[in-house]
């Protein structure tokens, strides 16, 4: 300070250059993110046979770099498109769809679940009053929060909230928007109300999303907000590599995170969990959902098709679309092994 | 305009920043000024650069509105999508699968051992019901016929003579000028046993375990003689992009067919500890009804 109390020009100084320090923190970060989505974008320009030959001096012989947008999109439409209807298959992976046979295939696997309180053959059937104060009630299929209602009752008031829009509800919305969604075509549960770990008791754990690759994981979101049910929720979102490296501007072009997510606590544990689900299901990818709570992990779902493949910057789309090429070639590797892929010879019998 | 204003702008922060490093005295507020204007230079280029950039994302944007309909892509649409089928990307990624195999030319399934050995072929073919060679087809003498064909269903075939060759689809209708690297010539003569050898194409086509199979039969005397079958061709057919699009959806039915075998195997079944994940059974024993 100056005799006359006013800082003195050292200190205005070094004050100015914290603020343009803070500014320039700020830019790198946007041009990061900019080049990232850049990046993203110019590939999405390109037609998938133009992403593969790239400029290869001789197109006809370029045999491409692994993508995992590619990829994951191949799987994607045969699903969405009818590829595997038309064909008469159903994916066995579709089998862990619904949350209920996915939570069974967890816990058979040693992965543990939330506790169901219950279930019934219609939301209109939920006995509020027998339930506690703190509980998920939930359609048995559907993605999303969609179908997800935390529930907290008021003690004194008997009022209950719903956690995941941040509102006031009563049991009569939440059964008329359960039943609208699904009807018949679902069963309905209630299960356990986790806790985040080291959490507020009232607010549901982060989500973490997981992509794998046939007993591989790779790449991971950690999630808090869902905007399913209330657009006014900002979703923050933070990436990691499964090693628990954080990534930044990875998948650009979904809205920033404003870093408040917690890291997870326990990667390996993320990645032992991962291996022993993801290995047993004979698909190249999938991505397995979890909860970080104070007991530990806590198995979610699975999801065979995110409704949003993501579109990630160039080094990231090789490195999964490596990692889906490596658990396609074991896959392939185990079922010829099994003797359940291989060229298949006629049965005229006269051929020599 | 708006780039000049940004540099005078500039020019007048620096000039600032020049004059607060000359007039003070203090030798440590001077070296934080000296700082404070190297930040603010990098500072600027940044500007320019994140300005070039936003620039670049909306004109992208604008490029891939019209797919969706509208004038521009937001962001988070862009991962909305199935994405377009492609031969060119699906045939390729399929090939960089199978060459991690220990063999990288036989590929897991060992198809390519059994097309690489004129024997083994011949044994394929025939216990296909079907011939090594057509019922006389006069034609010249360097003509080939290229079945592209995707488990079970022909997509093109190119009937090729000196260096030029003809495109047709699966049902044989012209498709003129489609592939930049062979020049089109429309009047090349088809042989008369075209049909059978599309046919017959897909056939073998349908009992082999990948979703891809070249299946190339030369000029032999007066007939068309079966020359191999190619799992995994060095060359690929660079198409049109509707072109390339029509065969990518070929390649995901193919893509689908080929995990027919394993599906139908119970192979792909999900596994738990000890077997097979049975869906039917109940959630839990303990409230089973």
């Amino acid at each position: 300070m100056s005799p006359s109390g006013a800082p003195a020009p050292s200190a205005k100084a070094a004050k100015r250059l914290r603020r343009v320090e803070r500014q320039l923190a700020r830019r790198r970060d946007q041009v990061e993110r900019a080049r990232a989505q850049v990046a993203i974008l110019e590939d999405e320009r390109l037609s998938p046979m133009r992403r593969t030959v790239r400029d290869a001096e001789d197109p006809e012989r370029a045999l491409g770099d692994p993508s995992y947008t590619l990829s994951a999109r191949l799987h994607r439409r045969a699903n969405t498109t009818r590829v595997y209807t038309r064909e008469r298959m159903r994916e066995p992976i579709l089998q862990l769809y619904a949350k209920l046979p996915a939570q069974r295939y967890a816990a058979l696997h040693g992965v543990r679940v939330p506790q169901v309180l219950g279930r019934w053959p219609d939301p209109g059937a939920v006995v509020w009053d027998d339930l506690p104060d703190r509980f998920v009630l939930k359609s048995n299929i559907g993605g999303g929060g969609m179908n997800v209602f935390p529930l907290v009752r008021d003690p004194g008031t008997g009022e209950w909230t719903d956690v995941l829009a941040q509102e006031r509800t009563t049991p009569e919305a939440v059964t008329a928007k359960l039943w609208d969604k699904h009807e018949k075509r679902s069963t309905y549960f209630a299960e356990e109300f986790l806790v985040g770990r080291g959490g507020d008791p009232r607010s549901v754990p982060d989500d973490i999303k997981v992509f794998c690759f046939y007993g591989e994981p790779v790449y991971m979101e950690v999630r808090r907000g869902d905007q399913s049910r209330a657009s006014h929720i900002t979703q923050q979102v933070r990436a990691f590599a499964v090693d628990g490296t954080e990534l930044h501007h990875v998948r650009a072009l979904m809205d920033a995170s404003d870093g408040d997510v917690t890291a997870p606590s326990d990667f390996p544990a993320i990645a032992e969990a991962c291996r022993r689900l993801s290995g047993g299901i004979r698909r190249p990818l999938e991505r397995l959902d979890f909860f970080d709570t104070d007991d530990g992990l806590v198995f979610g779902e699975l999801t065979q098709n995110p409704g949003r493949p993501p579109a990630l910057v160039p080094e990231w789309d090789r490195r999964m679309g490596e990692a889906y090429e490596a658990a396609y070639a074991r896959l392939l590797a185990d079922l010829a092994a099994e003797g359940a892929l291989h060229v298949d010879h006629g049965d005229r019998p006269d051929a020599p | 305009m708006l780039d000049r204003i940004r540099d005078l702008q500039g020019s007048l922060s620096r000039f600032r920043q020049r004059q607060r490093a000359s007039t003070t005295r203090d030798p440590q507020a001077k070296e934080v000024e000296r700082r404070v204007a190297d930040l603010r230079r990098e500072l600027a280029d940044l500007d320019a650069e994140k300005a070039d950039l936003l620039r670049r994302r909306r004109e992208i944007q604008r490029e891939l509105g019209p797919s969706i309909g509208r004038k521009v892509m937001p962001l988070a649409r862009v991962e909305k999508t199935n994405g377009t089928a492609s031969f060119v990307a699906g045939v390729r990624m399929m090939q960089r699968i199978h060459r991690r195999a220990e063999n990288p030319a036989h590929g897991f399934d060992g198809a390519g051992a059994v097309f690489a050995d004129r024997g083994t072929t011949e044994r394929f073919v025939l216990s296909h019901d079907v011939p090594l060679r057509t019922t006389p087809d006069e034609g010249p003498t360097d003509r080939t016929v290229v079945v592209h064909a995707f488990h079970g269903q022909v997509g093109l075939l190119e009937v090729a003579v000196g260096g030029a060759a003809r495109h047709l689809d699966g049902d044989l209708a012209d498709l003129g000028d489609v592939r930049e690297a062979v020049p089109h010539d429309g009047d090349i003569p088809l042989p008369a046993s075209l049909g059978e050898v599309a046919a017959w194409s897909a056939r073998l086509s349908d009992h082999v375990s990948r979703p891809y199979v070249q299946v190339v039969w030369r000029q032999d005397g007066d007939h068309l003689a079966l020359d191999r079958l190619d799992v995994d061709p060095d060359r690929l057919p660079v198409l049109t992009e509707e072109q390339d699009e029509r065969l990518g959806h070929l390649f995901d039915t193919g893509h689908a067919r080929m995990l027919k075998q394993p599906y139908l195997a119970g192979a792909l079944e999900n596994r738990v500890p000890g077997g097979v994940f049975d869906p039917n059974e109940p959630v839990d024993p303990a409230d089973a009804p």
